[in-house]
């Protein structure tokens, strides 16, 4: 299975921040592409048991590594993290 | 089951699974008999499969008018916000095009091939645009079949998981299928959801806090054959055949059932137009393409390994 992250920017971005931004987004994909590749072999092997961190990181775990949509996307950062625990249900297609 | 996790009661309702849990395990009982009236009376309103029901027995006047229950009207309206803010991708008229397809029993009976039918091609369907709800008056032009399947669903566990804490005062989590609508607290600081579509599926663990609902959308499950064709539930109300994107699944978090049902359907529907859309909704997303790719976005927990 292979991994990725949505890093495309929302319209309506200022043109310079906008080509700043895209310098660093480049380094932010390598890494999430470098994560979604360890992803995979562990996934093949059966062993991710659980997620950790919810916020962006240097590993681009999160669309919201894109700061044109974090003020939209902070509206729903809050509403799912990472879990742990005992699972009360679980989120299937019916 | 009691425990950290409060107490579950698990059943089959609808051909699909459902799981209640309430935070308070003295509340379970009382719980379960406000669900399973509540269901009761939305099965007897909205459903396609009974011929009793109030959407099957609907009167029109002349003019194409008929005059609904006040929870009948609530399931339509829901219907229609689904529509408008998924443009026209979740569509209430696709009763005659669902029949059509074979889908016009519980889907057990459809499996098992009881009263098997051909395809019929159904060329054309009314369209959510030509439906009118003024109050509880519903217009609707002849030949025209509602289906409000995948809402009234997602309405039933968002008004259940309402109705739970209000009236006992307990943190509850109500999943009816892919539906999982939360109300007040748990003990332990968030309702544990595991997104996992398939067994076969890398499952994962994501906290979602009180009042957020999950919905994952597969066409992996209700699924059946048709004239050796393969089915399943999920219609692109454009072709009017079984939608036939790139994703297998979709899962939404937002503050409703009903705002999460709409996202994921849409999106199954929309194939590769999905992306564009839920990035502009802004709702966490986690989509699986047949091939087992994942793409996440909206702000979507990480996905790391232990």
């Amino acid at each position: 299975m292979s991994s990725t992250v949505d890093t495309t920017n929302q319209p309506g971005t200022d043109p310079r921040r906008e080509r700043a931004r895209s310098t660093r987004r480049v380094g932010r994909l390598r890494a999430t592409l470098v994560g979604g590749a360890a992803l995979t072999s562990l996934a093949t092997a059966g062993v991710i048991a659980a997620t950790t961190g919810s916020d962006a990181t240097a590993s681009g775990g999160l669309s919201t590594s894109d700061a044109t949509s974090s003020t939209r996307t902070s509206t729903h950062s809050t509403l799912a993290s990472t879990g742990s625990g005992e699972p009360h249900a679980t989120s299937s297609g019916s | 089951m009691a425990g950290v996790l409060g107490a579950t009661r698990d059943w089959e309702l609808w051909s699909t699974s459902c799981r209640l849990v309430v935070a308070d395990p003295l509340t379970l009982a009382d719980a379960t008999a406000l669900v399973d009236d509540e269901l009761a009376r939305i099965e007897r309103a909205c459903s396609r499969f009974r011929p009793e029901s109030e959407l099957m027995t609907l009167h029109r006047n002349e003019e194409g008018a008929a005059d609904l229950s006040p929870l009948l009207a609530k399931l339509v309206h829901a219907a229609l916000v689904a529509a408008r803010e998924s443009n026209g991708a979740v569509d209430p008229t696709l009763g005659a095009v669902l029949a059509g397809l074979g889908y016009d029993r519980d889907i057990a009976d459809v499996r098992a091939g009881v009263e098997r039918k051909p395809l019929v091609v159904v060329r054309r369907h009314a369209g959510w645009r030509s439906l009118r709800l003024e109050g509880r008056r519903l217009l609707m032009p002849p030949g025209a079949q509602l289906d409000l399947g995948a809402t009234a669903k997602a309405v039933a566990a968002d008004r259940c998981a309402r109705l739970v804490h209000e009236q006992l005062g307990t943190g509850v989590l109500i999943s009816l299928g892919g539906d999982i609508a939360t109300a007040g607290p748990t003990q332990t600081g968030g309702w544990q959801v595991t997104v996992q579509d398939l067994p076969c599926d890398v499952p994962q663990q994501i906290t979602v806090h009180d009042g957020v609902a999950v919905t994952t959308s597969s066409n992996a499950k209700r699924t059946w054959s048709q004239d050796r064709e393969p089915r399943h539930h999920l219609v692109d109300p454009l072709t009017r055949l079984p939608a036939a994107g790139r994703w297998r699944s979709v899962t939404v978090v937002a503050p409703t059932c009903l705002r999460t049902n709409t996202a994921t359907t849409a999106a199954m529907v929309k194939g590769d137009d999905a992306l564009p859309w839920l990035r502009s909704t802004g709702l966490p997303a986690r989509l699986v393409s047949h091939e087992g790719a994942l793409v996440t976005l909206g702000g979507w927990p990480r996905e790391v390994a232990a």
